[in-house]
């Protein structure tokens, strides 16, 4: 895929999704496709991305986003537990997933000082095994509504 | 009253400011708590604007900006309500877009700054405030990986005898915004054939991160999808976004690993 300056890898992809965390109606997610090569990279291969948070003057009326909000899931099952850990100005969340396949993890919610700005993403697991996962996220107002959002792959093992 | 001027100082401060190519964003600010003065007289030097202010507030700013020009970012940096005065030298004519675009002189009222919001302030921390500066984000990642001279270890650790270091260096250099770089392309190109497998792996992500051309993209991918190992396949399809032409090649691999991570692929893509 082409690049040429532009370090974003992951373009802003919407989807018509039903969340069950309190939102009605259509809302917009992101989502990110990606493997962890433990077979290849070892146990210790983790994929580190920065997902940014941003005023969007189309987004929410443009309102400063409170939070970062994601969720995990295999698209193939293996024998390692898969942990996603997200953190910024000092605020840290995290959740692990088994081995089965197509079952979303709990929501994780990261709401630091200051909810506009980069927060830090690191996907790692317990084997040597290789994964394949898929995150959902999405940058949200204080009042819930999404706000810019926007990703970074820094470290991709 | 408070100048800064164009100057030779390099000024260390959490803040990076540089020029781009790309329409619309020609400038681009990122600063994270960084000292508002000192943020403004390295962005005076860095444009060869005089910036004339008196009292500033002593807050500590984070800030994301991306504009045409240095008063867009100005606007972004310091809030689009900000009042400012504008010095033109040797213009003529009435064309605002000119004139916004050649400044000599800008006077910065701080009477029109806008005060941090008290709900953002922290009680243990007054020089914090809400960060008003962030309107996009910036297309690129500043880290102390720009400067020169860690992209020259880089490269020189690309060429390391112990292939641990060689793996790690593309990882680095994959996060450079040096699409224009010959010498980090060269190193990133020729590790496609590297004979650890690992540094393959990474040389595939590397060049899906700085590729300016799709159809060489297209090769090297095709070429990591022939390749032995395992890991670089997947690091291959990994490196794939829409080009469901190559999704569909990893279809008839002979590891169902890759088979079935090309499959949700292709489904993911079908879904947006």
């Amino acid at each position: 895929m082409k690049k040429t300056n532009k370090f974003i890898k992951r373009n802003l992809t919407l989807a018509a999704l039903s969340l069950g965390i309190g939102m009605t109606g259509q809302v917009s997610a992101h989502d990110l496709n990606q493997s962890l090569i433990g077979g290849f990279f070892g146990a210790s291969a983790t994929d580190l991305s920065m997902i940014q948070c941003f005023s969007d003057p189309g987004l929410g009326g443009g309102a400063a986003a409170a939070k970062l909000s994601l969720r995990v899931r295999k698209s193939q099952g293996s024998s390692s537990f898969l942990n996603v850990t997200v953190m910024k100005d000092g605020v840290a969340k995290s959740t692990v997933i088994g081995q089965t396949p197509n079952v979303w993890s709990p929501w994780i919610q990261v709401a630091p000082q200051q909810g506009n700005g980069n927060y830090m993403m690191t996907v790692s697991q317990t084997h040597a095994v290789n994964s394949f996962y898929t995150i959902e996220y999405h940058c949200e107002s204080a009042g819930g509504a999404h706000t810019g959002t926007s990703l970074v792959t820094l470290q991709n093992q | 009253m408070a100048t800064a001027s164009g100057g030779n100082t390099i000024v260390q401060a959490p803040f990076v400011i540089r020029q781009s190519a790309i329409p619309e964003a020609e400038w681009m600010l990122e600063a994270e708590q960084a000292d508002l003065h000192g943020l403004l007289r390295s962005f005076s030097e860095r444009s060869g604007i005089k910036f004339h202010y008196a009292a500033l507030p002593t807050v500590k700013v984070d800030a994301t900006c991306a504009g045409p020009t240095v008063i867009t970012i100005l606007r972004c940096l310091l809030g689009a309500e900000t009042n400012m005065l504008f010095h033109y030298a040797g213009l003529a004519g009435n064309d605002t877009n000119e004139q916004e675009r050649q400044p000599k002189e800008i006077w910065i009222l701080a009477s029109s700054l806008s005060p941090p919001p008290i709900a953002s302030v922290r009680p243990s921390d007054c020089g914090s405030t809400e960060s008003k500066g962030i309107s996009r984000p910036v297309e690129s990642v500043q880290n102390e990986l720009t400067k020169e001279q860690d992209v020259d270890f880089l490269l020189r650790q690309a060429d390391s005898e112990d292939p641990e270091k060689r793996m790690n260096a593309l990882a680095g250099l994959a996060r450079l915004d040096k699409a224009d770089s010959p010498e980090v392309y060269d190193a990133v190109a020729r590790s496609i054939s590297d004979n650890d497998a690992r540094v393959r792996g990474q040389a595939v992500y590397a060049l899906s991160q700085i590729e300016n051309d799709p159809n060489a993209l297209n090769n090297y991918l095709q070429q990591a999808l022939q390749d032995s190992e395992l890991g670089v396949r997947l690091m291959a399809i990994d490196a794939i976004e829409s080009d469901t032409a190559l999704l569909q090649q990893a279809l008839q691999d002979n590891d169902s690993s890759v088979r079935d991570y090309a499959a949700s692929k292709l489904q993911a893509i079908m879904q947006h």
